[in-house]
């Protein structure tokens, strides 16, 4: 971690062929395209060199700080480019995409907790514009999102 | 509090996921720090995420790499040092190839002199310094003046300096490592010795994880030591940690660093 915070190529590199993967599969599986998740990966990686300072060990692992910046900046991408995405607009599931790391486990969710996450997760949209969209009460969003989630763990654990 | 309820509520999931409110965070990051149960569930499912997320991922092309890394090297003061090449290094003008022959030369020849007394100096200290050391698992000062002149002189062998992390210019200690015999040997420059109920540790990185590869003390400036062998290496350093040595590297007690 000093050598990552004294901005050492090496140990960078390190981090690179280690973590690039997976995070590039979040950003991928956000945007669609290997060309905007290509953009995105290297956006990525300069901010987590530009932040690594301000990374605290205390407040989580080095793997879930950079998984939180892959996901910010690919959805800070998507609004960028477009202000709402209605419901029915949203892809496909591509198996190509869609069948590996978080995504594949979330896909055995029921299918009712599988859409909202997705939507919360993947598509960045907030409680209000998914009760919106899937016309349910914001109280019930809260609860499907959290049994899901706890849902998620009792899968994770059993891998 | 219910600690239990609490943790399988699915906050603990949205809150390292990254979709919990500033309010939920701020709470839960106290109560972590006031509950050991909820930290262990936090780290518990990091870890399941981390390995979930690193089984069979999808890989960006392999041009990518060489892309980032184009960009994060050179924008200016934020970039990467490049800990690859040597800081005195400035960029060199398109020139005919027998000035890069006889740069060559030059560098080839001033390597040459710089050896010869290079070893010759560590010769002298450590015949002076011969009458002191009574270590065993230290080379004498005639098995350190032949293993140290058969040892740098094999092309097989890889050296650098270890300097004060942050200032490349305080010298510690030279480290050397054959590629194929795999030994690691550490020639000590000035460095002041620690309390008496520390002592100094070597390690290397090896596949991302640091090796230890042994303690020491200090005798003399000079001093050789064949520490533990390493498969493979590019980084070394020494740390401080409490006599006899610790399992993991105490990263804030970081005395020196050398990479090959």
């Amino acid at each position: 971690m000093t050598l990552l915070k004294q901005k050492n190529s090496i140990a960078f590199e390190s981090l690179y062929d280690k973590y690039a993967a997976p995070l590039y599969t979040v950003i991928l599986q956000i945007l669609r395209t290997k060309e905007e998740a290509e953009n995105v990966l290297k956006k990525v990686f300069t901010t987590i060199r530009n932040k690594v300072g301000e990374y605290d060990s205390e407040k989580g692992s080095i793997f879930i700080w950079m998984l939180h910046i892959a996901r910010t900046t690919a959805l800070a991408e998507i609004k960028s480019r477009n202000h709402t995405v209605p419901l029915s607009s949203l892809p496909e599931e591509d198996p190509a995409i869609d069948n590996f790391g978080l995504k594949k486990i979330i896909n055995c969710l029921v299918e009712d907790q599988k859409k909202i996450i997705n939507l919360y997760y993947y598509k960045g949209f907030t409680i209000k514009q998914i009760a919106e969209s899937v016309s349910i009460s914001e109280n019930l969003v809260r609860t499907t999102i959290n049994t899901a989630l706890s849902e998620l763990t009792t899968i994770l654990s059993n891998k | 509090m219910d600690i239990k309820a609490y943790i399988e509520s699915g906050i603990i999931e949205t809150c390292v996921l990254g979709i919990a409110s500033e309010a939920e965070y701020r709470e839960f990051q106290e109560l972590c720090n006031q509950f050991p149960e909820i930290a262990e569930a936090r780290k518990a499912f990091e870890l399941s995420l981390e390995h979930q997320l690193m089984k069979e991922p999808l890989t960006p092309p392999s041009y990518l790499k060489e892309k980032i890394f184009q960009a994060l090297t050179i924008s200016g003061p934020k970039g990467l040092v490049d800990a690859t090449k040597p800081e005195y290094q400035v960029p060199v003008r398109s020139i005919n190839v027998w000035k890069y022959v006889t740069a060559a030369c030059i560098v080839l020849l001033a390597g040459a002199m710089y050896w010869a007394y290079f070893i010759n100096n560590k010769y002298q200290k450590l015949t002076r310094n011969s009458t002191t050391t009574n270590q065993s698992d230290h080379f004498s000062h005639t098995d350190a003046i032949i293993a140290l002149n058969s040892f740098v002189v094999k092309p097989t062998v890889k050296w650098s300096i270890m300097a004060e992390p942050g200032n490349t210019s305080h010298c510690m200690a030279h480290i050397y490592w054959d590629s194929v015999s795999k030994n690691t040997f550490l020639l000590l420059g000035n460095i002041p010795k620690p309390l008496s109920d520390k002592q100094f540790q070597l390690w290397g990185i090896l596949n991302d994880q640091p090796v230890n590869l042994g303690i020491f003390d200090i005798q003399k400036e000079g001093q050789l030591i064949q520490m533990e062998n390493i498969p493979t290496a590019k980084l070394f350093y020494i740390t401080i940690e409490p006599r006899g040595g610790s399992d993991t590297p105490n990263m804030k007690a970081q005395y020196a660093v050398g990479q090959l």
